[in-house]
């Protein structure tokens, strides 16, 4: 071996050092740990919701009491909306171009496993005082070529390079799918739909309309322009999918239906609201932000109150108010169960206990892409898991034979035995 | 009022961050003493959370107490077969005062399929930050256990996936939980793409940890 001289300048191709650096291991652990923690950041900041204006103004005013002076600068650096902040952006991007660089790495290996080669500077090696003879009879199912004279070449599922590359085709499917997903699809998260009154369907052209039985099913019928397009019975877990769009269950919410009758049983007109029409039947509903309803019944000249009280975080139990309009006196305060009738001065009022749907409208053809990816990936990754390619170099020389493995996980001394 | 449950974890916590103390790469070095220490440590962090058990004050089972059971049960059996290393105890123990400090007295178990996934899942986290402290330090061993946290994982992130479809129609669901479920699968999975080494370790202790706290988030 001859010294190189001293002043022997040793250039390196600065392409191969980029996409040396951008294949490692290290690159790639450094981004995925990033995104573990970004994923962590929005496990642990309450994010904005999106789509439903009570639910953002509760967290406005929840994260504003919580963090204080804070919130401009966490909001600023988008930590309130991690998914769709810069910088999550920004790590899925590189991640996208290390898992390119890796898959053409991939690729060539996978074509370098079919040829005959001798062991690369990276693998690792041993020399042990054994025949060559001897170590092949200790390995199992590895295919045994001879390279050249003093030669072996051994490989071990010569054909797992195709695990590595299903997982990172598979990965940047599923990055696509994100992307597309930007583009292509809409959601409306808590649609409130109240039972047989057509909702629209914000920013689009459809309405929904929804008809809630007894058993909690929701016969829904999507139209368009006036025109049923879609229609079927959905339940929680159990969704309606169409090409226009999917609708979910997302929660079934108690409704109440007023109706009213005087002492001469005529039916009573009822009102919501001064400026309201009078109407013979008035429907109710109650969330999470709306606990109480008032109405008036001008004819009988009262005012009723209905509140949902919670019972073990649950709303369970409502109580009735009726208040006399001339001289604001309570005639009545009593708890009420669906289905019953009131009667306050032989008015009759009779409250229908109903539901109404909190539902979820979704198109998102982008989804089939990420699913696809997700199922190419997983496959890849599992075949990854259990199916490590390797190849071993067996050659022989005077007093024994010299080891050679890709594998770095492989423990050449315990394949020769005892010796070290 | 201080409980007895506080009055033990405080002592617990003490003696952990005194461990800590004593330095982190000491570690291995520990004489026998020091680790019946630990021991004891961990041993009062348990009895603590199942005295919140005994008297639980909405009569159900604390997820904390469940998640640390599994994870140590499981850690435990796994590391009777190896050479234990305290500087798994020492992590798991941080853990469990980070988390029993944080979500202590809280919430009871949900009874869904979900939780209980990860939860399975959350098993295989202390042999697996077993592995990757001796992947770290250079050990020679195949963390054999990454493809099997990588298949509970798996599992897991497939049910949430599953679950949060059939809900509202998102295959990612929104809540922490699922957050720290998909931080656990995302590492885990790159761990089985990368060689020997520290970013691998990495990667597997960042899933291990990741899971436990999907569990306790759930």
């Amino acid at each position: 071996m001859t010294a190189s001289p001293a002043n022997t300048i040793i250039r390196r191709d600065p392409w191969q050092s980029l996409w040396r650096f951008v294949a490692q291991d290290r690159l790639l652990a450094s981004e995925l740990t990033g995104l573990a923690m970004l994923l962590a950041l929005a496990a642990t900041l309450p994010q904005a919701p999106h789509g439903d204006a009570a639910a953002y103004s509760r967290w406005l005013s929840d994260t504003q009491s919580r963090f204080g002076s804070l919130t401009t600068v966490l909001t600023t650096l988008g930590l309130f909306d991690i998914v769709h902040s810069i910088l999550f952006r920004a790590v899925a991007g590189l991640l996208g171009l290390t898992l390119v660089a890796r898959l053409i790495d991939r690729l060539v290996e996978f074509r370098a496993a079919s040829r005959l080669a001798d062991p690369p500077d990276t693998a690792h090696a041993l020399s042990v005082e054994r025949p060559p003879a001897e170590i092949v009879r200790k390995l199992r199912g590895y295919r045994v070529r001879q390279l050249d004279a003093p030669t072996l070449l051994l490989d071990r599922f010569p054909r797992a390079h195709l695990g590595s590359i299903a997982a990172y085709t598979g990965a940047l499917i599923v990055l696509i799918g994100l992307a597309l997903s930007t583009m292509t699809d809409w959601r409306v998260d808590r649609l409130n739909a109240l039972p047989d009154i057509p909702t629209p369907i914000l920013n689009t052209p459809y309405t929904l309309t929804s008809r809630i039985d007894a058993a909690g099913q929701i016969d829904v019928t999507l139209a368009q322009a006036g025109a049923p397009i879609a229609q079927g019975v959905i339940a929680p877990g159990r969704p309606l999918i169409t090409r226009a769009a999917s609708v979910f269950v997302r929660e079934l919410l108690p409704a109440l239906r007023v109706k009213a009758h005087g002492i001469g049983g005529q039916p009573l007109k009822l009102q919501n609201s001064a400026q309201s029409t009078p109407t013979d039947e008035l429907l109710f509903t109650f969330d999470e932000n709306r606990r109480e309803a008032f109405f008036a019944a001008p004819d009988a000249q009262m005012a009723v109150r209905v509140s949902l009280e919670e019972v073990n975080g649950e709303p369970r139990a409502y109580t009735v108010s009726i208040v006399s309009i001339p001289d604001a006196e309570t005639i009545l305060t009593a708890p009420l169960a669906p289905g019953q009738v009131i009667d306050a001065n032989g008015n009759r009022f009779q409250f229908i206990g109903e539901s109404h749907a909190v539902l979820a409208v979704v198109y998102a053809p982008s989804q089939i892409v990420t699913l696809g990816g997700l199922i190419v990936s997983i496959v890849g990754l599992a075949s990854t898991a259990f199916y490590r390619p390797r190849r071993i170099w067996l050659i022989t020389q005077e007093a024994g034979t010299r080891l050679a493995c890709d594998d770095p996980d492989f423990d050449l001394a315990r394949l020769a035995g005892a010796e070290r | 009022m201080i409980s007895i449950a506080q009055v033990l974890m405080g002592i617990a916590s003490g003696v952990l961050l005194a461990g800590a103390g004593s330095g982190f790469f000491r570690a291995q070095q520990w004489p026998p003493t020091s680790r019946a220490i630990i021991a004891s440590a961990f041993l009062l962090i348990l009895i603590a959370q199942f005295i919140e058990i005994f008297r639980p004050p909405s009569g159900h089972i604390s997820r904390v107490a469940l998640v640390a059971l599994v994870s140590v049960g499981a850690g435990l059996a796994y590391l009777r077969y190896r050479d234990i290393s305290p500087v798994t105890p020492f992590a798991t123990g941080l853990l469990l005062v980070y988390a029993t400090l944080e979500y202590g007295g809280g919430p009871s178990v949900p009874r869904d399929i979900v939780f209980f996934t990860a939860l399975a899942a959350s098993a295989a986290s202390l042999p697996a930050i077993e592995a990757a402290t001796r992947e770290w330090r250079g050990g020679i061993d195949v963390p054999r256990i990454a493809p099997l946290l990588w298949i509970g994982l798996s599992f897991s992130i497939g049910v949430t996936a599953i679950t949060a479809w059939l809900d509202g129609g998102a295959l990612f669901a929104s809540s922490p939980g699922a957050a720290w479920l998909l931080a656990a699968w995302i590492t885990s999975s790159g761990s089985l793409l990368m060689k020997r080494g520290r970013p691998r370790a990495t990667c597997i202790a960042v899933a291990a940890v990741s899971i436990v706290f999907g569990a306790l988030s759930l």
